[in-house]
């Protein structure tokens, strides 16, 4: 998936675990900017009666890169704390929760932001004590669920703030790619096939995330300022991605008590999805979350001669000979590089460019100057030739993994090299989630809302299995 | 405030009741301390700090103190508190 449980040892600390990052300019108001970490992968909405949070021992933060040097310029720190207000109570929540201050609510959490400027060491307190809103746990408990998610979206420095449970918006199938990559639509022609095709499978379809949004004027975001007017000014383009650490040590008190103690340590990353999951050897997943996107260049090789690009050509015999021959004759990705590592450069693309530099770094590259697509974007992203979509930035309902498998099997390769033709399977293939290139909502197994916090209310406890209804907008 | 822990500090951390290398013990002072300071603070606090020594062949200590860390060399101390650690193996 994109990162979830993405490295051996991530898999056993959900609460630290970054599972997507988002990044693109507003439908809404041009002018703004919308950055979404998403962690603790897997919720199952009945989660009860310990329903999922951020941990309080986590720092969580999102990075932007403004100068192209894979180092956070600004970096938006977030910290929780929970408090309980019946603690002789083993209920989440004593009667139904209608607002977001109501006493029933037991067990509640709070956010606190600052910005930093890492250049001057500045440190901005944006919001102290900000509500996050509860589980959805059933229409008992949380009726209103919509309303109650609305009373958590708090106006800070200038931009807007949320974080809580959300509906995961990331769809793959899982089932299928890790089984050997066993793609359902294509699985009479895998090596091993003994079925015939069939449609893809969401492996993540009615399970929640817990999300971290902000929407800031770009200006915020830019170097000096500047208001990025221009796609093709070098500065127009930011690097983001998004962290989790914890303290060095964690001691546990035979009374129960843990204590955590020392410095920060990072112990997860995430800037382009499915970088860590499907380039980085399993022996240097672990490894790899600790570190910054300017080190990067140590893992340039696994982007340059991707294991999946080597597998493809043997799991479907015959399928794919031009890349199977790429392959053999020992090239580096070029494309793969660009597209990850340092932004696609000007002239290869008509009108696009976001390239940041010759630093290799993986960060997730949103050229801040072209605007959204309004009308009818197409989940494909650059593929589909929507200068709006992954990989410029990313949106909620782009379909990241058909443009990585795709990219990955030799389709965006003429891009460096105009005499190498792909496979016809390379620009075929698809996990068959989406009924089009259109379609924003994976085939009714993800929705999203078209206002801010964009990633949908999250699935109900109480009506799972699964909830597949589109969530309604939120009130005005 | 200084940058540097003190070795008083280090002793003060040992009364309250820090744990080295699986120890919890008090620990009489030692000479030679070199330190380096990875946040810029060492702030003393009033609750448990904690002490991982990481290598003691080269005295390398890490003290912790709430969100703060820093790096101690003193190869004395390191030697004293290995010895200890080897008492309750």
């Amino acid at each position: 998936m994109s990162s979830h449980k993405e490295a051996p040892g991530i898999s056993f600390d959900p609460a630290a675990d970054n599972t997507d990052v988002y990044a693109f300019v507003s439908t809404q108001d041009s002018n703004d900017v919308v950055l979404i970490a998403n962690y603790l992968p897997f919720e199952t909405p009945a989660g009860g009666p310990n329903f999922y949070e951020f941990g309080d021992d986590v720092l969580y933060q999102i990075h932007v890169d403004n100068d192209g040097d894979g180092l956070a310029d600004i970096s938006f720190r977030f910290r929780f704390s929970t408090e309980l207000t019946h603690p002789d109570s083993f209920l989440y929540n004593v009667g139904p929760i209608e607002s977001i201050d109501s006493d029933n609510w037991n067990r509640r959490q709070f956010a606190h932001v600052t910005r930093l400027d890492h250049g001057s060491g500045k440190v901005t307190e944006l919001g102290g004590r900000l509500a996050c809103p509860p589980c959805n746990v059933g229409p008992f408990s949380t009726p209103h669920y919509e309303r109650l998610a609305h009373e958590a979206v708090h106006d800070i420095g200038g931009g807007r703030f949320f974080a809580g449970q959300r509906a995961d918006g990331f769809y793959v199938d899982i089932g299928s790619i890790f089984d050997l990559g066993d793609l359902r639509p294509f699985q009479s022609l895998h090596v091993g096939s003994m079925l015939p095709n069939m449609p893809g499978v969401n492996g993540l379809k009615a399970l929640n995330v817990q999300t971290i949004a902000l929407q800031l004027r770009k200006t915020q975001l830019t170097a000096g300022g500047r208001h990025p007017s221009d796609p093709t000014h070098p500065r127009s383009t930011i690097g983001v991605w998004a962290t989790a650490s914890r303290q060095h040590v964690r001691m546990f008190e035979p009374d129960g008590d843990i204590t955590d103690h020392g410095r920060w340590v990072q112990v997860s990353r995430l800037g382009n999805p499915l970088f860590n999951e499907v380039l980085i050897p399993i022996a240097r997943k672990d490894y790899w979350n600790a570190q910054v996107p300017a080190h990067d260049k140590q893992f340039a090789r696994y982007v340059a001669h991707p294991e999946l690009a080597r597998l493809l050509p043997a799991l479907y015999p015959g399928v794919f000979p031009h890349l199977e021959a790429l392959v053999k004759s020992g090239k580096p990705r070029a494309d793969l590089e660009a597209i990850l590592l340092t932004g696609i450069p000007a002239g290869i693309i008509t009108g696009f460019q976001n390239f940041t530099g010759h630093v290799e770094a993986d960060m997730l590259r949103l050229n801040l100057a072209i605007p959204p697509t309004q009308h009818n974007p197409s989940n494909l992203g650059l593929l589909g030739m929507d200068l709006a979509g992954f990989p410029n930035g990313r949106r909620v309902f782009d379909d990241v993994t058909t443009i990585e498998l795709r990219a990955i099997a030799g389709a965006t390769y003429p891009l460096v090299d105009n005499s190498f033709t792909p496979d016809p399977a390379a620009g075929e293939l698809t996990q068959g989630l989406t009924s089009s290139s259109h379609d924003k909502t994976a085939k009714h197994t993800v929705h999203f809302l078209s206002t801010f916090p964009y990633l949908g209310t999250p699935h109900s406890g109480f009506y799972n299995p699964p909830n597949d209804k589109p969530a309604p907008a939120p009130p005005k | 405030m200084t940058d540097q822990p003190s070795r008083r500090t280090v002793l003060r951390a040992a009364a309250v009741g820090f744990a080295a290398a699986g120890v919890a013990t008090a620990v009489p002072g030692a000479a030679d301390a070199v330190s380096t300071d990875r946040r810029g603070d060492d702030r003393a606090q009033d609750g448990a700090l904690v002490v991982y020594v990481r290598d003691y062949r080269t005295g390398e200590l890490a003290v912790m103190s709430g969100e703060h860390e820093v790096t101690h060399f003193d190869r004395a101390l390191a030697t004293r508190l290995a010895r200890l650690a080897a008492r309750g193996a």
